[in-house]
């Protein structure tokens, strides 16, 4: 089993779609995909195609085992966990982590958290096999973030596999360049790739569905799968 | 009329530093490096919000040694 935690450094910077993507590529190489949202927004659902009027998930029941019955599966056969419509806080959040390890499942599934960007992430239950991705764009307000991150990671001795990956990456932009070419060179926990900003991802959710499946040759697709080889090779599956 | 005239470059690129290392020895990356981090300091000295994070940083750094 490999956990692979998705959030935004900060918010809105995409992380629901890449989860979503990101699950649908994976699940094509024919591994077991779980996606679990975390974020109280509860839209992952709406990327795999649940109806909107579908509100309830994991936050609307006492315990796990009634949260069960929540558990969906997309056409493509990435089975996900809606988060619901009622409130949940940090505690509820790390026993529903905790709880996902007990579902009984194949050696190569993968679990995919689609986390909320305010969440700590020291105060999770991570260990270290857990990939998080943290996701940031090419601006100064990001650049500010990361090296506030890079030294409370430093200062919580951090065990698990951190990483940060650009999203949206605007390559006719001078300054997103010039950053992504700084970090590529002197931050250390740099994924060594960017995801595109591609209209695609916006249509495909417009469309009810991922890249994968609206558009399988597009910049967006290929970058998802560029991403979900990266992370087999860093996974301990 | 205008000629075209020959623009000498005074900027080695990194095929230029490889080309040298190849004729005269030596590892080209180390070069690079040194192209790359000055690279990297104009970047940091074009924006004026990096520039003050990089001078902190380096404040942080060096009172930590110190400590």
């Amino acid at each position: 089993m490999q956990r692979v935690f998705v959030k935004g450094i900060k918010g809105g910077l995409g992380s629901t779609s890449v989860v979503a993507n990101l699950a649908c590529v994976l699940k094509k190489s024919d591994a077991n995909v779980i996606a679990i949202d975390l974020d109280a927004k509860s839209d992952l659902g709406l990327q795999f195609g649940l109806p909107w009027k579908s509100t309830k998930g994991w936050s609307n029941e006492g315990n796990f085992e009634d949260a069960l019955v929540h558990f969906h599966q997309d056409s493509d056969g990435v089975i996900f966990l809606p988060f619901g419509d009622n409130k949940a806080d940090q505690n509820e959040i790390i026993s529903t982590i905790n709880n996902c390890e007990k579902l009984d499942c194949p050696q190569n599934t993968w679990f995919l958290f689609d986390c909320p960007s305010y969440i700590y992430l020291e105060r999770f239950p991570l260990k270290p096999n857990d990939i998080v991705i943290e996701l940031i764009n090419c601006d100064a307000i990001c650049h500010s973030l990361i090296y506030k991150r890079l030294q409370k990671l430093k200062s919580s001795e951090s065990n698990w596999k951190h990483y940060f990956l650009v999203n949206r990456y605007n390559s006719a932009s001078v300054l997103e360049f010039d950053l992504f070419s700084l970090w590529q060179s002197t931050l250390p926990l740099m994924a060594p790739f960017f995801i595109n900003s591609d209209e695609v991802i916006k249509e495909s959710t417009a469309y009810r569905n991922v890249a994968l499946n609206c558009a399988p040759y597009s910049i967006a697709n290929d970058d998802f799968e560029t991403l979900a080889g990266w992370l087999v090779s860093k996974a301990a599956l | 009329m205008r000629s075209l005239a020959y623009k000498d470059s005074q900027t080695l690129t990194s095929s230029d530093i490889e080309n040298l290392a190849r004729r005269f020895g030596g590892k080209s990356e180390d070069y690079i490096e040194i192209v790359n981090k000055q690279k990297n300091t104009q970047t940091i000295n074009k924006y004026a919000l990096l520039k003050e994070i990089n001078s902190d940083l380096n404040t942080l750094i060096s009172s930590n040694n110190s400590e």
